[in-house]
């Protein structure tokens, strides 16, 4: 275990957030004050001027290309990063695969695959979701069959975000159909270019390309892409899952859009007391989850990560997201109305972008376990069987 | 709870253990017990007699009092009092008064809270004439804070009354938690001006606000603690009724709110102790939270216990009125929301049609 450097919270975030105005490109800071999608390019982009400055990769272990840093300032990183509306991490392979491996793969693993994560030139993504395991992740049925070197790999992924810009998935498996339902599984690294994968997207109601199908159609996959051993599965998937949690809190793009919200009662919207009434209860809400998401912070910090603050704070994360996108949009009169675009257009379409934005947010209750999912943990947790 | 605290970790155990010794001890608790404790001295400053301890060492006395239920005028004494004095100028009358509450020689209340009570008159040798509504805890006031309009003043100024004075007369009530309050009808009353009204009763407020957040905590943990117990025991169609889901669903989100509280209250501690900017809108979410958690707390508390949850034979039942109390007295989620919402920005005043 190793131990987190000392920081001082407030310079920190002081210095990321000059960072962001510094170092942001022009273009892309046109496109996130319009609300538009990000292309791969504009994400790989920026995650190498992350890189470069140090804090892409800090939060690996320092024996791996890390620094070492503890849970809190990578919380206060990605908030502000949020917050300054600079294109979203792909947290797939870096806040996933590279800690996965990190903790669980072999020195022949990391040599293999933490370059490419680290100078973002190998995209990921993620294998879990299948037509019958959603929710229920521990019913996947895609197998993965042992013939000589590799495994032979057949069955569908599903929900799998920018699977489409993706190089490699980390595929939750079945290698043993006659162990119990979490024993048989696996976790295996899939090359997306090898025969016998296809991608298909899926629409979806925000007219952004984000999900797809995988078919997998008896792939051949090395066995030396298996992580730690057959049946450590859902072990691997547990710790993937705990790092995913804390970050759909998504705290900082919370403050950006309340930001917006209340950069409305400037407007047209300014006597409507219901409006103002409606913002300063999201003010509210807001302020709550700031201080849940810290409190859970710091005990993380301190070793005393618990599963029900994760489960907390994506709940409560999710929810304040849909009601500031859905006032933002109410707030916005018409031009709500706009049906949603990626792109964008300059002036008074931008809001397309806003449109677009609102209806994502509402896979935000069902992506990452559901919200009652989320539910079932914490009273799991809590409450007597 | 990761509260602020400036005594040491073991100082710290020893006074929650010995405070939760005391209320589990099942006497009635009385102020003179926990005067004799040093409590109400806690956070104090150690020039007033008082152990030199941050708001958060307090906020540990008011949870206990929010669960257990007490009917004492902690709010109002060590919150509104204390907090009006604290913010005032130190002085002669002022210094006296706060030594008194820590070694609990004076129970001191504040009869100007927004709303319920006009300020009260002041003539020129500075006799109050007025009434002061609903001050919880009746049955001693030893010292009465008191708002009141000096002619030729600009401001409204803080005076302190003597609680026995004779042309002071009570009207005893009893509150809707069973607490029990008087109204004071001034006739003329001797005071002495202590400063400007409006930072004292802001300084109230904030202390109020925290404590009563602490005590909403405290009610709130016990009614949710009591509900979770009711609902494991209780069998209906042949098992605990606390395996379905759907209520299941209601607790989490019962103790999620909790635990917004508790991390809200967390911060305004912190935040209270440095005088940090945006104190103030901090503590009116704070409140709005507090009020929120209480009444859905304790509402769901009752539904949750079916039939049960409507007897007097339960706490429950008390912790949903003295919920309904301090909405009334400290503010409700919709005043709270409302003083924020009228915070917010406003358009740049451009040329009138």
């Amino acid at each position: 275990m190793s131990v987190p450097a000392l920081f001082d919270p407030d310079a920190f975030r002081a210095e990321v957030r000059a960072f962001c105005a510094r170092a942001l490109p022009g273009d892309l800071r046109a496109k996130a004050d319009a609300n538009i999608y990000f292309t791969k390019d504009d994400r790989v982009r920026w995650q190498r001027i992350l890189h470069e400055q140090g804090w892409f990769a800090a939060h690996w272990p320092s024996a791996h290309g890390g620094a070492d840093w503890g849970q809190l300032q990578r919380f206060i990183l990605i908030e502000e990063l949020e917050y300054a509306g600079t294109p979203w991490i792909t947290h797939f392979g870096i806040s996933f695969a590279g800690p996965l491996l990190c903790a669980f793969g072999s020195d022949a693993q990391r040599a293999a695959f933490l370059p490419g994560i680290l100078e973002s030139t190998i995209w990921w993504c993620q294998g879990f979701s299948e037509p019958g395991a959603g929710s229920d992740l521990a019913a996947v049925q895609t197998s993965a069959i042992r013939d000589g070197d590799d495994y032979v790999v057949s069955g569908q992924k599903t929900w799998t975000t920018m699977a489409q810009w993706a190089d490699m998935m980390f595929a939750l498996v079945r290698t043993d159909r006659e162990a119990g339902r979490h024993d048989g599984l696996s976790l295996i690294l899939i090359d997306l270019a090898a025969p016998g994968v296809s991608i298909r997207p899926i629409g979806t109601i925000d007219g952004l390309r984000h999900v797809n199908e995988v078919f997998l159609d008896e792939v051949r996959v090395p066995r030396f892409n298996l992580v730690a051993g057959e049946g450590d599965g859902w072990r691997c998937t547990r710790f993937i899952v705990g790092m995913e949690r804390p970050l759909v809190t998504e705290l900082g793009k919370a403050r950006r859009l309340y930001d917006e919200l209340a950069a409305l009662c400037r407007g047209p919207k300014a006597q409507d007391a219901v409006f103002r009434y409606r913002i300063a209860e999201l003010g509210l809400r807001l302020e709550a989850l700031r201080a849940l998401a810290y409190t859970a912070a710091e005990r993380a910090e301190d070793g005393a990560h618990a599963d029900v603050d994760a489960s907390m704070l994506k709940i409560r994360g999710s929810q304040l997201q849909q009601a500031l996108l859905d006032a933002l949009l109410w707030g916005k009169g018409r031009s709500g109305l706009l049906a949603p675009s990626e792109g964008g257009e300059e002036g008074y379409r931008s809001d397309a972008g806003l449109v677009a934005d609102h209806l994502h947010a509402r896979a935000t209750s069902i992506y990452g376990g559901s919200n009652e999912i989320q539910a079932n943990i914490i009273a799991r947790a809590l409450l007597p069987a | 709870m990761n509260l602020a605290s400036c005594l040491d970790p073991d100082s710290r155990t020893m006074l929650d253990d010995s405070i939760a010794r005391y209320a589990s001890g099942g006497a009635a608790p009385s102020w003179e017990a926990l005067a004799t404790n040093g409590w109400l001295g806690l956070a104090l400053s150690e020039q007033h007699g008082g152990y030199g301890a941050t708001i958060g060492d307090l906020v540990a006395l008011l949870r206990i009092a929010g669960a257990h239920g007490w009917r004492l005028p902690l709010l109002q004494c060590l919150g509104e009092a204390c907090g009006a004095l604290l913010a005032l100028p130190p002085g002669e009358v002022r210094d006296c008064l706060l030594s008194r509450v820590a070694a609990g020689e004076a129970v001191i209340g504040l009869c100007a809270m927004e709303g319920e009570s006009a300020p009260a008159l002041a003539d020129q040798e500075h006799r109050l004439t007025g009434t002061c509504r609903f001050l919880i805890g009746g049955g001693r006031w030893d010292h009465v804070l008191v708002e009141a309009h000096l002619r030729g003043r600009p401001r409204n100024g803080l005076f302190v009354v003597d609680g026995w004075a004779p042309q002071l007369r009570r009207h005893d009530i009893v509150a809707i938690d069973g607490s029990d309050a008087v109204d004071l009808e001034l006739n003329g009353v001797a005071a002495t001006l202590l400063g400007d009204a409006g930072p004292a009763l802001a300084g109230a407020r904030h202390r109020a606000t925290i404590l009563a957040a602490a005590e909403t905590l405290g009610l709130a943990g016990a009614a949710l603690d009591a509900t979770c117990a009711h609902l494991a025991g209780r069998r209906q169609f042949g098992q605990a009724i606390i395996r379905f889901q759907a209520i299941r669903h209601r607790l989490v989100e019962l103790h999620i709110m909790k635990q917004e509280l508790q991390a809200m209250l967390a911060a305004a501690c912190a935040a209270y102790d440095e005088t940090r900017p945006g104190l103030d809108e901090m503590l009116w979410r704070l409140r709005a939270q507090s009020a929120r958690a209480a009444l859905f707390v304790t509402s769901e508390a009752i539904q949750l216990h079916g039939g049960m949850g409507m007897t007097s034979e339960l706490d429950i039942g008390g912790h949903y009125k003295r919920a309904l109390l301090l909405d009334g007295l400290f503010g409700s989620v919709r005043d709270a929301v409302g003083v924020l919402a009228f915070a917010l920005p406003v358009p740049d005043q451009g040329p009138t049609a």
